[in-house]
Order: structure tokens, then sequence, then C-alpha cells
């Protein structure tokens, strides 16, 4: 056996180009579909875990599905907003506990998550620096948003316009960030938390008398001496909120009304949480999804999707293989002679075959332990720039 | 010989040390762990800190960090106070918007607690319009709450059982006990209570002057008339404010202006000369300098008895 | 002892048969075939080798009657004892020196490669001076070099028959000499046999006799309609 295995070796080292090409070729031909249902696998995994951990979600009614995907991955809400008083409603029916999110402001391309303290206990999100908010303007930063606007615990953001003609829109806060949490792997480590009141100044919902600090973002300047400073047209105005100022810092109109995206909703068991479905499923206004089903869903096309995708990868595959057999075949008429001359030295009956498989062996063998090799790295490595993609 | 005695020596010490450093750990943590199983309860006034010590005692950790200010509604928590209270066990909340500074912190709405939830509905107005306006959007007017709930002793009563309610879920063991002081400061407050009914319906129902919109629930539960007005005890009275209450005495016939602490004297002499009396009813919001809540409301009674007239 | 008897092989498509009534090789002996080109030498060769059967009769190599062995034996015997050298060398190009000269040992669990084996495969490189290019591939040597690999590969199993097919066609006279020379010391320390199909008249001295093949051919008798 060894005898075989070596010359078989010999034989593929020698002819290392044409080894190398069809290795290359078997390790796709199984990287590919592995690769695609590795990640389809993950990815669903990870979605679904976020979703089942949210047991219920209120928002407006329209696009479920957009409010799931806003709510749980913190993409943009392309839903309208719903009045505060609506958590208060929940509340007040002591089926459920309530946790707001707003999702309509970011700090360049991270999410502002306006929610309350809950959020933290309900997400398990742990700190690796720093304390939860406490105060209005107060931020804290999932470690991926920390890595992005490259903020530590003392350091500030501040919250992106919604656009430059955007006049009713959104007043750019400036944050302090209080603390940073450890990475968890979910989209929380893209987030800006804040308090949702914070997210309410933002929506220009409050005033203070005195004045308000304002300042200029330094990056912004086209050029600063001593004697002046030159501004962009681009030149962005902010609010900030300092201990001096907080006193006189009032909301004005009636909170029940201030915007909120969607509410997390945790039932006390299972019975409330048919209740208050089946309460919501009249209402006109707002609605009440459960985001396992909805991701399933989602999850479902994706997985037809990538069965589709599956298919053509390996039928390809297949065409692949039938090349590299004509190939093998090929290059078995070409060792004619060399066979040859090994029977007629002796060669024990099947030595030569034994060798000519074995060559095969070895390739489809250690192009199958590439493949292999390239799903763990795409494990490791791959996962995650899913995860950021979607 | 020697060298491997100092190492025995070294070594034991070391382990010595360890050990004993262990000790102390031990008891410190021991220590830490017998404060933590103690609830902590943040409170935000006066009464709910006095209601809050009767009912709970010894048996919970008691804060009450406004507790420097005269008038703790005005209190602006700084983030450390906000962060602390944040792991908290429990944050009993006056409610009534009492709490201004409640819309600019960031709470768990699980520890909050509104002890005048129950009376929501029968909140009053303040009887304050504030007018002002925001840039382009021109003016605009809201009418404030009333927030001093407790001078109402019936309603601080309710507020009172608020609190063993929230007590009794955050420490079910000692119902019993809070049960127990419960029903003592119960029975405390609805004499008092019943005291101030019969002293208000007995006396003289002269229209009052308060120097100071607080007193709103404590006119409603007594059948007090009164016109509020807006100054300082430690103020002295310029002449806006002389002929503010010259109208006032025209048009009511005020024989007594109620002061939420004491006024200066100069002012009481001005009142004087003016036929009105001055007389200290304090609305008891912040720590009060001596006595407790019960004692206050009784100096409180005995202010009153001189206003309608009515033997002690 | 080679003996071929009462042996007929035809080629059926070229139209004519090989009829050996008769043919002796003493043990140790050299024998040269001589021919013109396609008569058949090669198949001669072949069937003493035991690579080709014949039709009718016998070959009988040392003890072994061939014919009455089994596939399996046949081979077994063959690479344990005889050497077979090649006209184009045939060596695998994608082995070395050594291992082309080791490469019956790997083919056949008949053989076993022992330390020794390879000691004494490197001591033949050297006795025929590729000692210091044992790790060069064979496009790397040049025509004599690689027809002495072929030699060492023949001789390292010591077999007691050396069948050569026109081993010295493709090298000039230097290097033909070398082989030959080789290839004779062998004969002669081992009282091995040879057997070499061979062109070249200037070699045909060396050898104890020559065998015509055209002495053994025949006309396929074809029954005609």
């Amino acid at each position: 056996m060894k005898h075989v295995l070596f010359l078989a070796w010999q034989y593929l080292k020698y002819h290392r180009v044409k080894t190398v090409f069809l290795l290359f070729a078997i390790s796709l031909t199984f990287f590919i579909p592995m690769a695609l249902n590795q990640l389809s696998q993950k990815g669903s995994e990870k979605l679904r875990a976020r979703a089942v951990s949210t047991p219920l979600l209120l928002g407006n009614k329209g696009s479920a599905t957009e409010l799931c995907l806003g709510s749980l991955y913190f993409r943009e809400p392309n839903i309208e907003p719903i009045p505060y008083s609506s958590l208060e409603d929940l509340r007040q029916q002591g089926l459920a506990r309530a946790i707001p999110l707003q999702l309509e402001y970011r700090v360049k391309q991270q999410p502002i998550v306006g929610t309350t303290q809950d959020y933290f206990s309900f997400r398990k999100l742990s700190f690796e620096q720093g304390r939860p908010m406490a105060i209005l303007g107060e931020c804290v930063l999932g470690a991926k948003a920390a890595q992005a606007l490259n903020a530590e615990v003392g350091s500030s953001v501040i919250s992106t316009p919604a656009g430059a003609f955007d006049v009713a829109g959104s007043f750019p806060l400036k944050m302090k960030v209080v603390g940073i949490l450890n990475p968890n792997q979910t989209p929380d480590d893209t987030a800006v938390f804040t308090d949702v009141k914070t997210t309410w100044v933002i929506s220009g919902k409050a005033h203070g008398h005195q004045d308000i600090g304002v300042g200029t973002a330094d990056s912004l300047l086209l050029s600063k001496s001593e004697s002046g400073v030159v501004a962009s047209p681009a030149v962005l105005s902010y609010t900030e909120i300092t201990p001096e100022n907080i006193g006189s810092f009032h909301f004005h109109g009636n909170p029940e009304n201030y915007p909120i995206t969607s509410v997390i909703v945790l039932p006390g068991d299972k019975k409330s949480e048919l209740m208050l479905r089946g309460r919501y499923q009249q209402d006109q206004g707002l609605q009440m999804v459960v985001p396992e089903a909805i991701v399933d869903e989602l999850v479902d096309t994706v997985v037809s999707v990538r069965d589709l995708l599956l298919l053509a990868a390996i039928s390809i595959g297949l065409a692949t293989l039938l090349i590299t057999a004509m190939v093998f075949l090929l290059s078995i008429q070409l060792r004619k002679a060399e066979i040859a001359t090994m029977k007629q030295i002796g060669a024990a009956p099947g030595a030569v075959r034994g060798i000519l498989i074995t060559e095969i062996l070895l390739v489809i063998g250690i192009g199958f332990l590439l493949a292999l090799m390239l799903v763990w790295t795409i494990d490791r490595l791959g996962i995650p720039l899913l995860e950021n993609y979607l | 010989m020697m060298r491997r005695s100092l190492l025995v020596a070294i070594l034991s010490n070391l382990v010595l040390m360890g050990c004993r450093n262990a000790d102390k750990q031990d008891t410190s943590e021991a220590l830490t762990q017998e404060k933590a199983s103690v609830p902590v309860v943040y409170v935000s006034n006066y009464p709910l800190y006095y209601f809050a010590s009767r009912i709970g005692g010894e048996n919970i950790d008691l804060h009450f960090p406004s507790a420097g200010l005269a008038d703790p509604s005005g209190w602006n928590p700084p983030a450390d106070s906000v962060a602390a209270m944040q792991q908290a066990d429990l944050i009993l909340l006056n409610g009534a918007t009492y709490e201004g500074w409640l819309m600019n912190v960031s709470l768990p709405d699980s520890l909050l607690v509104d002890t005048s939830l129950a009376y929501a509905l029968q909140l009053l107005p303040s009887g304050e319009v504030f007018t002002h306006s925001h840039g382009e959007e021109g003016e605009h007017s809201h009418e404030g709450v009333a927030s001093h709930t407790w001078m109402d002793l019936s309603l601080a009563a309710a507020q009172v059982r608020a609190i063993r309610g929230a007590l009794i879920r955050i420490q079910p063991a000692m119902t019993d006990t809070f049960e127990v002081n419960y029903q003592e400061l119960a029975a405390e407050l609805q004499e008092l209570h019943n005291a101030f009914k019969t002293t208000a319906s007995s006396g003289t129902s002269n229209h009052l002057a308060f120097s100071h919109p607080v007193y709103q629930y404590f006119q409603q539960a007594y059948g007090l008339k009164g016109s509020s007005l807006h100054w300082e005890p430690d103020t002295p009275l310029d002449h806006d404010m002389l002929h503010e209450i010259g109208h006032l005495k025209n048009d009511h016939d005020i024989q007594f202006m109620v002061w939420e602490g004491a006024p200066l004297p100069e002012s009481v002499q001005q009142l004087k000369d003016q036929g009105i009396k001055s007389i200290v009813v304090s609305p008891m919001g912040g720590m009060p300098e001596s006595g407790d809540f019960l004692e206050g409301m009784q100096w409180n009674l005995e202010a009153l008895r001189q206003a309608v007239g009515v033997q002690p | 002892m080679i003996r071929l008897q009462d042996l007929s092989f035809s080629y059926g498509e070229a139209g004519f048969s090989l009829e050996i009534p008769l043919l002796e090789i003493r043990r140790g002996s050299s024998v040269a075939v001589v021919g013109p080109s396609g008569s058949g030498k090669t198949t001669l060769v072949h069937l003493i080798a035991g690579i080709l059967k014949p039709r009718a009769g016998s070959v009988q190599v040392g003890e072994v009657i061939l014919g009455q062995y089994s596939e399996r034996d046949l081979l077994d015997y063959r690479i344990a004892s005889m050497g077979l050298i090649f006209q184009e060398f045939k060596l695998l190009n994608y082995l070395n020196v050594l291992e082309n000269i080791l490469l019956p040992y790997r083919l056949n669990p008949i053989l076993e490669l022992t330390g020794e084996t390879r000691s004494g495969a490197m001591d033949l490189a050297d006795k025929v001076g590729l000692g210091d290019k044992i790790n060069r591939h064979p496009k790397n040597l040049s025509q004599g070099e690689r027809q002495r690999v072929a030699l060492c590969r023949a001789l390292v199993t010591s077999p007691a028959l050396l069948l050569c097919d026109e081993p010295t066609a493709n090298l000039d006279p230097a290097n033909r000499d070398r082989i030959l020379d080789l290839l004779f010391q062998y004969g002669q320390e081992k009282q091995a046999s040879l057997v070499m199909v061979t062109h070249d008249p200037e070699v045909l001295g060396r050898f104890d006799r020559q065998v015509d093949i055209r002495d053994y051919l025949s006309e396929l008798k074809t029954t005609a309609l």
C-alpha cells in the first residue's frame, strides 16, 4: 500500500502545475455548494436567533417584514412611526413589559437606537467600559460602532442630519459617550444607544430657554488660522446638552404624541401573548407581529434561493468533475507506455491500477480537504462579513 | 542550610499573607453580601422618605439624593446620581409632575413606582399658565399640574399604600413587618387628617393669601379659600408685591398670609401694617431642619388653627 | 537454462508465424538475437519473458515452465528472476534515479524494499558512475546516463536472466561499449544468462552465439477458398 501511495504521490508532485489546477478545480467543486450551504445556514440561524429572542413587536400597520428588519437589525425603517401613547396603552393592559425603539436617526453609518435601560438587560448586553446612559444627551456605543466612529468613553458623537433640505427634520445633537458594550456578534454591536427621550431632542421636541451650546464640527472647516475660520458651505451646527443648560431643557407638546418606531413587547406568559396578539389583530392603526414567524418566512425565501443556487452549483460541479475525469483518462492514455513498462517489468496485477486510482483519490481527497478548510475559513471570517451586509 | 530555611520562611510568610488576605476578602465580601441583601430604595422628596422609612425601617437601604434642596422638585440630577439610581431596586416617585427632572434622565421603567397613580384622574391644575414661544412657532401656553399631593393627608395615605405595595413586592419576606408598620402610620395620618378637617370646618372660612402656589391639594382637602402669589419668604417685599397684596386685601379682606417658610421680620411687619398676620404652613417637600413629617404637619395644624381662629 | 520447445506463435495481421522446434540457451551464456526490423526479434524476447504466450509449445526458464504458471505467478517470477532493458529506456520521468532503480521493489509485494536493497541500489548507481546523480530526474540526464539507470533497474533484483531489446540502439559508441561491458561483467559475475536483440554488427563478436530469427519464421498457411 505504501509503495502505491509513494508512486502516486511522486507522480502528482512531479506534475505540479497540472496537480494544482486539478486540486483547485476539485476543491472549488466541493467548496461552492458547501460554503453556500454553510453561509445560508449560519445566516438563517443568526437571523432566527435574533427573532426568536424577541417575542412580539408592535408597530405601524404596513409591511411586517420592514417592521421586523428595522427593529431587529436596525435597518433604516421604511414604516411610519407610532405615537408613544401606544406603548403606554400597552403597558396599562398589564400583560407585558414594553421597550420602545426609535430608529429614525444615525450617526454617520451607525444607527441610533433610542430606547430605555430595559433594553440592555433584555438583550443581555454587558459593558466593556463605562456605564449606561443616565441623563439626556448621553449615549452608549456598541463595540463595532465605537470602532467605526473612533470614539471612546468621554468623547462625543454627533447625530447626522437627515439631509441638506431637511427643513422640518432632525436637529443634529452632540452626544457624550458614557459607555461601550462588549461585542456580542449581533446588530447591537453597530448601534449608538441612547434614551428614547434623547432621540426626541434630535426630532426637535425639546428646547432650552438659555443659550444652547452651538458648536461647529472642525472637520467641516476649510481653514483655521489665528485670525479666523473659513467654513465650508456644509458647516454643521449642532445642539449640545450640558450640565449648565439641562435645567432649562423642557419638552413641549404632549409626549404621548412623540414618535417611536416600534415597541419590543415581552409578555408575561403565553396566555398574555395570545391575548395581546388577539387584541391588536382588530386594531386599525397598529400591528403586533411575531418576529419569529416573519423571519421564518424570510429564511424560507433565502433557503429556496439557496436551493436554486445549490442546484446550479452542483450542476456546474458535476460538469467540473466530468471534465476532471476526462483529464485523468486522457492522462492515462498518454501514460500508456509507462503503464506497459511497469507491467512488463512484472508489476503485480492491480498494482498499476492501484497507482492510477490512488492518484485520482489523492487529488479528490486533498481537494475535498482544501474545500473543508476554505469553508472553515469562511465560517470564521465570512459570516461576520455577511452580517455586516445584512 | 541557611538559604533553604530562609526560602522556607519566605514561602510560609507568603502563604500566611495569602491566607490572611483571603480571610479579609471573605469578611468584606460577607459584609457586602449582607448589605446587598437589603433592597436599595430611592425617593424624590421628603414625604416619600418619611413614609418609606416608617414602613421599611432597617429592612431597606433608603436614599434621598436631593435631600439637600429646600424644594426637591427642582432637582437637576447629576449623571452619577442617575447612574447610582439605575442600580437600585426601587425608585419611589411622587408623581403628579413633581419630578420635572424625570424627562431628562434614563431610568429603567421597571424600577419606577408613581405613588400618585391611584388618583391620577383627580389631579388638580396648578392654576399656572405658562406662555412662551419657540422660534417661529409663536406663543403657546400650557397649564401646569399641581404636584404637592401629600398636603392632602388622604392622598398622602394613598401614596403610603402604594409604597407599602412596592416594598412588599421587592421584599416579600418582610410582608408582615411592613404591614404592621403601615397600619401604625396609616392610623396616625388618619388621625391628623381628621384633625385638619375638624379645624378647617369649625373655624371661620377666611380667604387666605398663599405666598406660593403649592397648597392646591391642601386647600381642596380642607376647604380653604385663597389666592396664590409668587413670593419667596426670604425676599423682601417690594412696591409691586405690596401693591399686589393691597389689592387682594381690598378684594377679599385677607387676614392671613400663609408662608411656606419663615418670612423676613420686615415682611411680617409690613404685612401687619396692612392688617395681615403671617403664619407658616410648610409644604414639607424638602428635608426639615428639625422634627419629622408628622411633627411638621402638626405645626402646620397649629398655624391653620391660628388662621381660622380655632382654639387649640 | 532456457528452452523453447515446439513453440508456435503467429502474428495474424502480419501474415507469418514464429515456429521454434527447439531453442536452448545454456545458463550463463550470452546470445545475440539478430534479424531485420519487424521480423519478430522482440516477440522472441517477450515470449521468453512470458509477456506473450505461444499458440503452442512450451517456454522453460530455469526450472519453471512458464505455461504452467498462473498469470500472477508469472509476474512474480518475472520481476524476481528476470531483468528487462528496453530500447527506449522507459524510465518513469517523475522518479529520480534512485527511485527508478528501485522501481521493481515498489511494483510487486513479492520483493521487499529494505535498507539493504536501498544501499545495494546506491552501490549499483555508484558502479555505473551515477553515484552523485541519484537525486536527479531523467530529464536532467544524458541518453547514456538514462540507459545506465535502466540497466541498474534491470540488475537491482539480481536476476538470473537478462533480456535486452536493442538497449544500445540510441547510444554513441562509447556509451554503447560501456553498457555492454557492464552487462557482460554482470553475466560473468552472477553466471546470469544474457539474451539481447541487437542490430549492431560491431558488437556481435562479444556474444557466445547468435540466433537469427529468420530461421524460425514461416509464412502463415492460409486456407484459400
